[in-house]
C-alpha cells in the first residue's frame, strides 16, 4: 500500500476498498488530528471531527479530482471544516454547514501541498505567523482555527466589518510574502 | 455581486470565513472573475500551510478501528442499487502482500501465480455486472500497484480536463494497472485502451468503468508498446477504431 499514491488509494476507496481507507488514514491521520486538536483543544472532540472527516472522505472519495488540488489537501480541508462545525456546535453557536471542501479552480496551477509540507513543518509556520502584526495574526487564528467568519469577529472584537475583512487580507499577503522569501508558496507565473 | 464587493471577500473565502450566503455568491462569481481566481490561488498555499502550523498529537490507536468500523457500517451504493453487498475481506489470496512479512517467500510465491491466473481469467469476462466481481478486479489491480516496479502518472487532455491517472507494471507479474480518475459525472461513454505495439499492431479493449473512475489490467509490458492511448469507442473490437486519443499515456517513467 505504501507505494501507492494518495490519488489511488482514494480511487479504490470509491471503489470499496477499506484497505485503502486504513491506509490513508495511516498517512494523514496524525496530522488531521493535529489540526483537529489545535481547533478544539480537547481530544474527543478532535476524534470526532477525524472520524467524520474520514466517513466523509470514505462516502466522497469519488468526488475528489485533481482540478481540487492534491488528495492530501482535500483531505486537510475536510478535516478543518467538519472541525469548524465541531468546534461551533460546542460553542453554542450554530454550524455554518460547510461544505466539504471549497471549490477548487480548474485553472489552480499549485500542487501546494506537497511543495509546502516536504519542507516546512509547524514551528516554521509558527514562526512565520509570529512576524505577522499581533492584529491580524488575531484575525487570521480567529477564522481558520476557531471557525468564526469575518462578521462574527467585527462582533467578537466590536471592529468595524471591513477593518477584519483589511486584517486578514494583509495578513495573509504578509504570511505569503514569507513564504514566498523562503521559496514556498510560488508566484502566478505557473506550477 | 460586483467585483469590488469580491474582491473584499477573497481572504475570507480561502480561510473559510465566509457566512453561508456569501460563500455562495461568491463562488458564483469566482467562476467567472479571472481576476479573483489568480487572487485565490495566490492565497491558497497559505491556507494549506496553515494547517500544518500545529503541535504533533497523537491519536488514540483506537481512532483507526472506529474509523474503519464506522465505514465498514455505512450504507454504499451496492446496497442502495439493489445488489448483494460484498464480502469487504477479500480472499487471502487476493489480499494485497505486506512487505517484509514472515514467510514471504512462500505467499508471494503464491500470490504471484494466483494474481497471475486470476488476471489472465478476468480477460473472459471484462463485465462489472456484480459487485463482488468489481471488488474482485481492484483486488487484482490493487495486487499489481502493490507490487509495482514502474510507475507513468499522467493527465487529462483538454478534452478531459480533470482526468488524472496512473499506469502501475509488475516485472515480476508481467502484467500492468491502468487506473483513471476524475471523469465528468454524468459521461456515459465508453472508454477503450488502444494499445500500439512497437511493430504497430494495435488492439483495443473496454475498460472497466465504476461512477467517475475506470480501469484495467493489461498483460503488456508498456516499456515494449509504442503507444498507449485512451479512446472513447464501444465495446471491445477487433478493429482499431480511428477516434482521437482522450488521453495518451506517456510512456517516459516518472
Amino acid at each position: 500500500m505504501e507505494e501507492l499514491t494518495d490519488e489511488v488509494l482514494l480511487q479504490l476507496l470509491h471503489l470499496g476498498n477499506e484497505e485503502a481507507l486504513g491506509a490513508l488514514y495511516d498517512r494523514h491521520g496524525r496530522a488531521s488530528y493535529s489540526l483537529a486538536y489545535r481547533m478544539l483543544g480537547n481530544a474527543q472532540a478532535a476524534e470526532d471531527a477525524v472520524q467524520e472527516a474520514f466517513i466523509n472522505i470514505w462516502r466522497r472519495a469519488g468526488s475528489f479530482t485533481n482540478a481540487r488540488g492534491t488528495a492530501r489537501t482535500w483531505i486537510m480541508a475536510v478535516v478543518h471544516h467538519r472541525s469548524i462545525d465541531i468546534g461551533r456546535k460546542r460553542r453554542g453557536i450554530t454550524p455554518r454547514e460547510l461544505p466539504l471542501e471549497l471549490e477548487r479552480l480548474p485553472e489552480d496551477p499549485y500542487d501546494t501541498w506537497s511543495e509546502v509540507s516536504n519542507i516546512l513543518d509547524g514551528d516554521v509556520l509558527k514562526d512565520c505567523l509570529e512576524k505577522i502584526p499581533e492584529e491580524q495574526r488575531e484575525a487570521i487564528q480567529l477564522a481558520y482555527y476557531e471557525g468564526y467568519t469575518q462578521r462574527e469577529i467585527a462582533e467578537l472584537k466590536r471592529i468595524p466589518l471591513g477593518t477584519v475583512k483589511g486584517r486578514i487580507r494583509i495578513g495573509i499577503e504578509k504570511l505569503r510574502g514569507l513564504l514566498v522569501e523562503m521559496g514556498l508558496g510560488g508566484s502566478t507565473d505557473g506550477p | 455581486m460586483g467585483h469590488d464587493e469580491s474582491a473584499g471577500l477573497v481572504a475570507g473565502y480561502v480561510l473559510s470565513a465566509l457566512d453561508v450566503d456569501e460563500l455562495k455568491e461568491f463562488e458564483a462569481h469566482l467562476k467567472t472573475c479571472p481576476e479573483c481566481q489568480v487572487v485565490v490561488a495566490e492565497m491558497r498555499p497559505v491556507v494549506d500551510a496553515l494547517s500544518l502550523a500545529n503541535d504533533e498529537n497523537e491519536p488514540s490507536n483506537a481512532l483507526r478501528e472506529r474509523i474503519l468500523g464506522s465505514a465498514r457500517a455505512e450504507p454504499r451504493q451496492w446496497q442502495s442499487s439493489g445488489a448483494r453487498q460484498p464480502n469487504h475481506q477479500a480472499p487471502w489470496w487476493r489480499r494485497p502482500v505486506l512487505w517484509p512479512m514472515p514467510i514471504a517467500a512462500v505467499i508471494t510465491a503464491l500470490a504471484v501465480a494466483v494474481a497471475v491466473l486470476a488476471v489472465w481469467g478476468s480477460r473472459a469476462d471484462d463485465g462489472l455486472s456484480s459487485t463482488e466481481r468489481r471488488l474482485a478486479l481492484t483486488y487484482d489491480g490493487m495486487e499489481i500497484m502493490a507490487q509495482a516496479d514502474q510507475w507513468w502518472r499522467f493527465s487529462g487532455s483538454t478534452a478531459t480536463p480533470g482526468v488524472a491517472g496512473t499506469l502501475a507494471y509488475s516485472q515480476e507479474l508481467g502484467v500492468a494497472c491502468l487506473l483513471v480518475w476524475g471523469l465528468t459525472e454524468g459521461d456515459e461513454s465508453i472508454y477503450q485502451v488502444r494499445l500500439t505495439e512497437s511493430d504497430g499492431q494495435i488492439q483495443q479493449r473496454k475498460m472497466w468503468r465504476y461512477d467517475n473512475a475506470m480501469w484495467l489490467i493489461i498483460e503488456a509490458d508498456p516499456n515494449q508498446l509504442g503507444k498507449l492511448e485512451v479512446v472513447v469507442g464501444a465495446g471491445d473490437s477487433g478493429s482499431p477504431a480511428e477516434s482521437p486519443a482522450v488521453i495518451n499515456v506517456p510512456l517516459t517513467p516518472s
